[in-house]
């Protein structure tokens, strides 16, 4: 009788705690997961190599716990063994990014790993772009404090990822950023209502890295461990008009970037816009000089940037401009100037859209010193405005019509004046590349859950590997399935031998947010790029497969 | 309350700006020698503007001579002689550059080559022993021969001075430390950029030097034209920033000064009692010297 009470209490007192549990808040977890697995086969026509695993895996799975104001998260990365054109450092599998953050009331806490932007980026900016392998992160601490409406302060303190080796490897440099912005119109509560929306903005970012002295020629350098630098910026908003100001200032940072050189660095961008119904405009320019800033001196390429320069010209998204002549900012600096224009012509029962955009970059005007000034500091700059070399010329112009609501055609052409010689994109030609871009892009909806997309590309140039075409076929069948077949064709290269076609077809099932696509084919060398940021990826042949799944 | 504490973040915030930025001015470390050891030996002197008898323009002989130059002791006779008839305004910088300067290890001991010292020559236009510079006028590359020497220091020292030199040195016998200062002040608006350069030369040094008019019948055998005890002066033995020196002044107006300090090691071969400080300051685009001033170390 005893037990049997004694068994009835344990069972009720279950029963109880799992009722109780039930109105607790356990918080949830989301997360997802992408795979990309790339088969080599030789290819000496295109000169694709084989790696000795004869396959590259990439992997990325991120896990987010949340429960209230708390978070924490984990990405655990595979690279067994990187897919080409990646950083082949990156190699092993394990846990390249956790965090816990917590926000109560006016504060918010981050450790571990975290991405942040001060303004646009030129003197802050941490993020990850898996396409390309860049991954910057911070990994420390951030704290930020909003103590009245409208103000938002942020501190952080860190170092940053440089790589990955089963297990996250940071720099040895130490990162010290604080970024204070004011949206004055909450501060004050009779701006609230005005139409002049504005917001000021400042940052100070420190770095420290150990050194002592850089010898270059006969001279000994004294190295800084902290290079500092400041910005401020300023967004104004009035009706349809926006106006965005931003000047950084570097001191002295001698790094490989520059040829260990000691100037400050400086960066301007100025941003203006207007829009209204059916139509847009902006102007830009930016003047960037010696503003390589990373929290190792000695890094190149993706390694360990703390700031992020951004690009004058439109990142376009077709295959030929996009990936032959991609422009990215010289780290060295540039002056440079874009405007662009959207309107809408209002006849037709859909309108036509029309976009025209145009985006120039020179050199800094600048005066070489002699001797050994030419050694510590390299050159003066002169002024603000374009030195006498040219490095992009990029004007493109795009009308989107809209026929029925089965049919839908794009016309886009470009006309480019690319310099090789300071964006190295190409081997094979040094100089100014003067190419015209045209794109015939449609979509036609064959019949309900069918339809079909198309681009016809052609790149004409007396340069480099000469002209291209491009066709893209793909057809979907909704809302599971897609195919699609890329041709690439180098139709006048000067050696007939290489005029090759480069041929990608691919088959994908998509079901909710999960989606898998095998792919075969020939990938051509060349720069990817995402936002100025590139990368060289080699050309390759064979099997892919990728996979996305989140939840 | 809360400007005290909006007032704290902003004393916060300043103070890691402020100890965060490693400005280098001039990030050349000097040759042979340290930054200033203000820990060791205190904050450097101040100098005050130079008086009338300080801006006195005093012009810089450089004589590129060689123990194994039958004709440079002339040249350092007709030197000492300017020196002599100009007291106090004409330093005298003996260089020993050129295949005539090496020692034999026969009958020439000396090791007077120096790095600075080749620099200096491997600017001339044509080079060859002796052969010298006065305030490296007209310009940088044009040696002057020792007959032009006299008129040409005339010239220079009738050139009102642009820049004003007041130099300070001790020896810090403990540490075989010996401490200079040199404050550059223009005396003139400036146009241009000034470097400064701080070199130590010695002089009394013994030693065997070639000397054609030693004995006056030309068939008597070389060795019989050494001179055994020959006094070398002014002999360059190095520099203490460099031989290009460090920028002192960039477009600067009347009355800007630089001082510029240095904790320099010293080679205890060399006898600091026979030693001097020879600083001069020029124009970096011309490589003309705008002023030169030559002290003893004081003991």
């Amino acid at each position: 009788m005893k037990r049997r009470v004694i068994l009835f209490v344990a069972l009720f007192s279950s029963f109880h705690l799992f009722a109780q549990l039930e109105n607790i808040d356990l918080g949830h977890i989301s997360g997802n997961v992408s795979l990309l697995w790339q088969q080599y086969n030789e290819d000496t026509l295109i000169g694709a190599q084989v790696p000795p695993e004869k396959a590259g895996f990439n992997a990325y799975g991120n896990l987010i716990y949340t429960r209230g104001n708390f978070s924490a998260g984990i990405r655990y990365e595979s690279y067994l063994s990187p897919i080409l054109g990646y950083p082949g450092r990156f190699k092993g599998t394990g846990i390249g990014y956790r965090y816990a953050q917590y926000t109560h009331q006016k504060f918010e806490i981050t450790i571990g790993n975290f991405y942040d932007q001060f303004g646009s980026g030129m003197i802050f900016r941490t993020y990850e772009d898996r396409n390309l392998g860049y991954d910057n992160a911070m990994d420390g601490v951030r704290f930020i404090f909003r103590p009245y409406n409208g103000i938002t302060l942020k501190g952080i303190y860190g170092h940053q990822r440089l790589d990955f080796d089963s297990r996250l490897i940071n720099t040895d440099g130490i990162v010290r950023a604080a970024d204070g912005e004011i949206f004055i119109n909450d501060l004050i509560p009779a701006l609230q209502e005005k139409k002049l929306k504005t917001t000021i903005g400042g940052s100070f970012v420190s770095k420290y890295q150990d050194g002592d002295i850089i010898e270059k020629d006969t001279l000994q350098l004294i190295v800084p461990n902290n290079v500092g630098a400041w910005a401020g910026r300023l967004n104004l908003q009035w009706k349809g008009l926006t106006a965005y100001g931003e000047y950084v200032h570097k001191i002295n940072d001698p790094s490989a970037d520059n040829g260990y050189t000691y100037r400050d660095g400086e960066a301007l961008l100025v941003q203006l816009g207007y829009s209204r119904k059916g139509l847009g405009i902006n102007v830009g320019g930016k003047m960037v000089d010696n503003m390589s800033y990373r929290s190792d001196r000695d890094l190149l390429l993706f390694d360990s940037p703390i700031n992020y320069i951004p690009v004058i010209t439109k990142q376009h998204t077709y295959n030929l401009a996009a990936t032959l002549y991609p422009y990215a900012t010289p780290l060295t600096g540039e002056a440079s100037f874009m405007a662009e224009v959207f309107y809408k012509i209002p006849w037709g029962k859909y309108g036509t859209n029309v976009a025209m955009n145009f985006a120039a970059a020179n050199n800094l005007d600048t005066t070489k010193y002699a001797g050994v000034d030419e050694q510590i500091y390299g050159f003066k700059r002169n002024s603000w405005g374009f030195g006498d070399t040219k490095y992009v010329r990029d004007f493109n112009v795009e009308v989107k019509q809209k026929f029925s609501k089965n049919f839908q055609l794009k016309l886009t052409y470009f006309y480019l004046e690319f310099n090789t010689t300071s964006t190295p994109v190409t081997t094979e030609f040094k100089g100014i590349v003067y190419a015209d871009i045209a794109v015939a892009e449609f979509k036609y909806k064959l019949a309900k859950k069918h339809a079909i997309r198309g681009e016809l590309q052609g790149l004409w140039t007396k340069q480099d590997r000469r002209d291209w075409a491009t066709v893209l076929l793909e057809y979907t069948f909704s809302p599971h399935w897609f195919v699609s077949v890329l041709d690439q064709y180098n139709y006048s290269h000067p050696d007939p031998d290489r005029r090759i076609h480069y041929l990608f077809g691919t088959v994908g099932y998509i079901n909710g947010s999960n989606r898998i696509a095998l792919g075969y084919g020939k990938r051509r060398e060349g720069i990817f790029c995402v936002g100025g940021v590139c990368r060289a990826v080699p050309a390759s042949n064979g099997f892919e497969i990728t996979v996305t799944s989140s939840f | 309350m809360k400007m005290n504490r909006t007032l704290q973040l902003i004393t916060l915030a300043a103070i890691t700006a402020f100890t965060s930025c490693d400005i280098v001015e001039f990030p050349v470390v000097p040759s042979n020698g340290t930054a200033y050891r203000e820990d060791l030996y205190g904050p450097a002197p101040d100098f005050s503007p130079a008086t009338p008898d300080q801006q006195v323009k005093r012009v810089m002989l450089e004589d590129f001579t060689g123990q194994q130059c039958g004709y440079c002791p002339g040249a350092a006779v007709v030197a000492h002689d300017i020196a002599t008839n100009n007291p106090g305004k004409v330093n005298v910088l003996a260089i020993h550059s050129g295949s005539l300067a090496v020692s034999d290890g026969i009958h020439y001991f000396n090791e007077f080559e120096t790095d600075e010292g080749d620099i200096y020559f491997g600017q001339l236009a044509f080079k060859t022993n002796p052969i010298g510079r006065v305030n490296r006028a007209p310009a940088n590359d044009v040696p002057l021969a020792p007959g032009q020497w006299v008129a040409k220091v005339d010239e220079e020292l009738a050139i009102p001075a642009d820049v004003a030199l007041q130099a300070l040195a001790s020896f810090e016998e403990g540490a075989n430390h010996v401490n200079i200062h040199v404050f550059t002040e223009l005396l003139n608006d400036y146009a241009g950029q000034v470097r400064m350069v701080v070199l130590i030369t010695e002089g009394e040094i013994e030693g065997a030097q070639l000397d054609y008019s030693a004995v006056d019948d030309p068939e008597t055998p070389e060795n019989e034209q050494i001179l055994e005890g020959y006094i070398f002066e002014h002999v360059l033995r190095g520099s203490v920033n460099g031989a290009p020196g460090v920028t002192v002044a960039n477009n600067e107006v009347a009355g800007y000064s630089e001082l510029r300090s240095y904790t320099y090691t010293w080679n205890s071969t060399w006898n600091i009692a026979n030693s001097h400080i020879l600083a001069f300051a020029y124009d970096t685009e011309t490589g003309r010297v705008l002023n030169s001033i030559e002290i003893g170390i004081t003991q």
